[in-house]
């Protein structure tokens, strides 16, 4: 009985009704067979989206597309092109690295994908990489755009879970860092098997002038984070310094937006957060159901009747949100899963800060993983591919995601050390 | 009705638009006013989760229109067109069905709020929630045109929710 409304929920989803429609309609279905008072509906939908630290949000959206607006992720390409761009398999190196400098200025792996991608695409064919080689390097690589900070899950993840913000953001840092390091790793690997050619050095002048021009874009992160950390303000406040920092920076300094451009930006990036933060308002009411009916402690009971050890726990959750975040939108998996698992994994004694990032780690590869993931899609409309013709270059990158995901879950200094580092 | 359906539409996206721009200028204001004149306004955070809820209401009534919301259509796209459209058909009605709901129940949180006066700004309570039936009455009526297109047979309106 308890667990009609996941019953109900699962029905309504695949009938493709909107995630934030079906969250309100199973609740509303339980609520009047339980004949509770409908108004909890609009309480729960006001409450669940009157908080600030949700309003960091809309900030980190509308950062991402006003820095890519500004012509900033070009200048990234080039600086990151200068620094790897020698290796063998060159561009691939510098479609992850690319990305994984874009992740610290947007907190979504959509965006990294779709702007680093609409670059580096085109140029990997150019020197003679297949679309679907190229299409499979860039979204892969842009799962990191999410676990880098600054990350617009991990803020939905903070504010659910009441875990601190600014512990997840130094979480994602080192892992982030090492999924780079892992897709390069392979792509070197790729090359050599493929016989990719090499690019001439381009030497310490190239690399400072390219520097130059991009430093203004690669010190945000520092900006955010520095920010955050060292107390000056909080994550929402840093959102809107990104923010006005992104416009002063491509207005004035890079020239490359225009006064009238700025409307554009506004409507698109309200869109998406009309996205995210309906399907937040509803699964409100959602959230308030199972935690009156105990359903974390029911999917707790029946983990449990599995197993006794936490490591176990934690790949059987890993499991499964892999398999969630290929059907399911990153965001909406987890405002809907956190709030059940998080009770279950903090009775096994798992750090909640540790289980944020890896949460968020699994379900960005679950972007990049057929059939459903909307980095896939992106790369696939840039590249102008099949969603079988990436299918099959992605597979390699995916192991190494995975791989990375469970070292990053086991050893779990990489997530909180930094963080203890700078006392959380 | 589809003319006053799209200018609906463009009106909403430029209200969206100014709160989101209000938005930024709000907090970023809150952070000059702490470090360069070492004061703050007590209403600023409270204006600014005001405002916040409003941009989500109604940003959700046009991802309504612009049919953007998220969902998942892995099981659908393996069924007959026709039955597709009746399944495209029956989530809008069902869709419609929690509207009303929230309109009315919108309603009541706004009706029993009486004279309660926010902490900060002393502006009414039901100004902040006078939104919710507003934007779920929009995306009733959007939801309306849409089920009337849909049963009439045209093709759904394939606007993606990006521009």
């Amino acid at each position: 009985m308890e667990l009609l409304i996941l019953l109900i929920l699962f029905v309504l989803f695949f009938m493709n009704i909107p995630i934030g429609f079906s969250l309100g309609l199973a609740s509303l279905t339980v609520m009047v067979i339980r004949d509770l008072p409908l108004i909890t509906i609009s309480q729960k939908m006001f409450s669940g989206v009157d908080s600030f630290p949700l309003l960091a949000v809309p900030f980190f959206i509308l950062a991402g597309d006003m820095m890519d607006a500004g012509g900033i992720s070009l200048r990234i390409v080039r600086f990151a092109h200068t620094l790897v761009g020698h290796i063998r398999g060159g561009l691939a190196h510098v479609a992850v690295m690319a990305s994984m400098f874009f992740a610290g200025i947007s907190g979504s792996s959509i965006a990294d994908t779709a702007a680093v991608g609409s670059i580096m695409i085109p140029a990997m064919n150019k020197s003679g990489y297949s679309k679907s080689y190229s299409g499979a390097v860039c979204a892969a690589a842009g799962s990191v755009g999410c676990i880098i900070p600054p990350s617009i899950p991990m803020v939905v993840y903070g504010v659910l879970g009441d875990v601190s913000v600014a512990a997840l953001f130094l979480g994602g840092a080192i892992p982030g860092v090492l999924i780079g390091v892992a897709l390069m790793i392979l792509a070197y690997f790729i090359a050599r098997a493929r016989g990719f050619t090499k690019e001439k050095w381009s030497g310490f002048g190239e690399i400072w002038k390219t520097l130059r021009n991009s430093i203004l874009a690669l010190i945000m992160p520092g900006i955010i984070v520095g920010g955050i950390m060292g107390g000056v303000f909080t994550a929402t406040e840093s959102g809107a310094i990104a923010v006005v920092y992104g416009l002063f920076v491509g207005l004035f300094v890079f020239r490359s937006m225009r006064l009238r451009d700025i409307p554009r930006v506004l409507i698109r990036s309200s869109i998406t957060t009309g996205m995210v933060m309906m399907i937040i308002s509803t699964a409100a009411i959602f959230r308030y159901l199972i935690t009156i009916d105990q359903v974390p402690q029911k999917i707790a009971d029946i983990f449990l009747a599995m197993t006794q050890n936490p490591y176990v726990l934690f790949a059987l959750i890993n499991v499964l949100l892999l398999i969630v975040g290929t059907f399911m939108d990153t965001l909406s998996a987890l405002i809907i899963l956190a709030p059940i698992f998080l009770p279950v994994v903090k009775g096994f004694g798992v750090d909640p800060v540790h289980f944020g990032v890896v949460v968020v780690i699994n379900l960005a590869i679950g972007m990049a993983t057929p059939p459903l993931g909307v980095c896939l899609f992106v790369a696939c409309g840039i590249a102008k591919i099949t969603l079988r013709q990436i299918t099959l270059a992605i597979w390699p990158f995916l192991i190494v995601l995975i791989a990375v995901l469970f070292l990053v879950t086991y050893v779990t200094p990489t997530t909180l050390w930094l963080g203890r580092l700078f006392g959380f | 009705m589809d003319r006053a359906m799209r200018i609906l539409e463009k009106a909403m996206e430029y209200l969206v638009a100014s709160i989101m721009f209000f938005l930024v200028t709000i907090v970023f204001i809150q952070v000059l006013l702490r470090y360069v004149l070492q004061t703050s306004l007590p209403w600023t955070e409270e204006m600014a989760r005001y405002l916040f809820v409003w941009l989500v209401f109604i940003a959700t009534s046009v991802c309504v229109k612009k049919e953007a919301h998220l969902g998942i259509d892995v099981i659908v796209v393996r069924f007959s067109p026709k039955v597709q459209r009746h399944l495209y058909t029956l989530s809008l009605v069902l869709s419609l069905i929690f509207s009303i709901v929230v309109v009315y129940k919108g309603y009541d949180l706004l009706a029993r709020s009486g004279d309660q006066i926010s902490p900060m700004l002393h502006v009414p309570m039901s100004f902040v929630y006078i939104i919710i039936p507003i934007s779920y009455m929009v995306i009733c009526l959007v939801l309306l045109w849409q089920i009337s297109r849909s049963v009439k047979q045209e093709s759904p309106p394939s606007e993606e929710g990006q521009e």
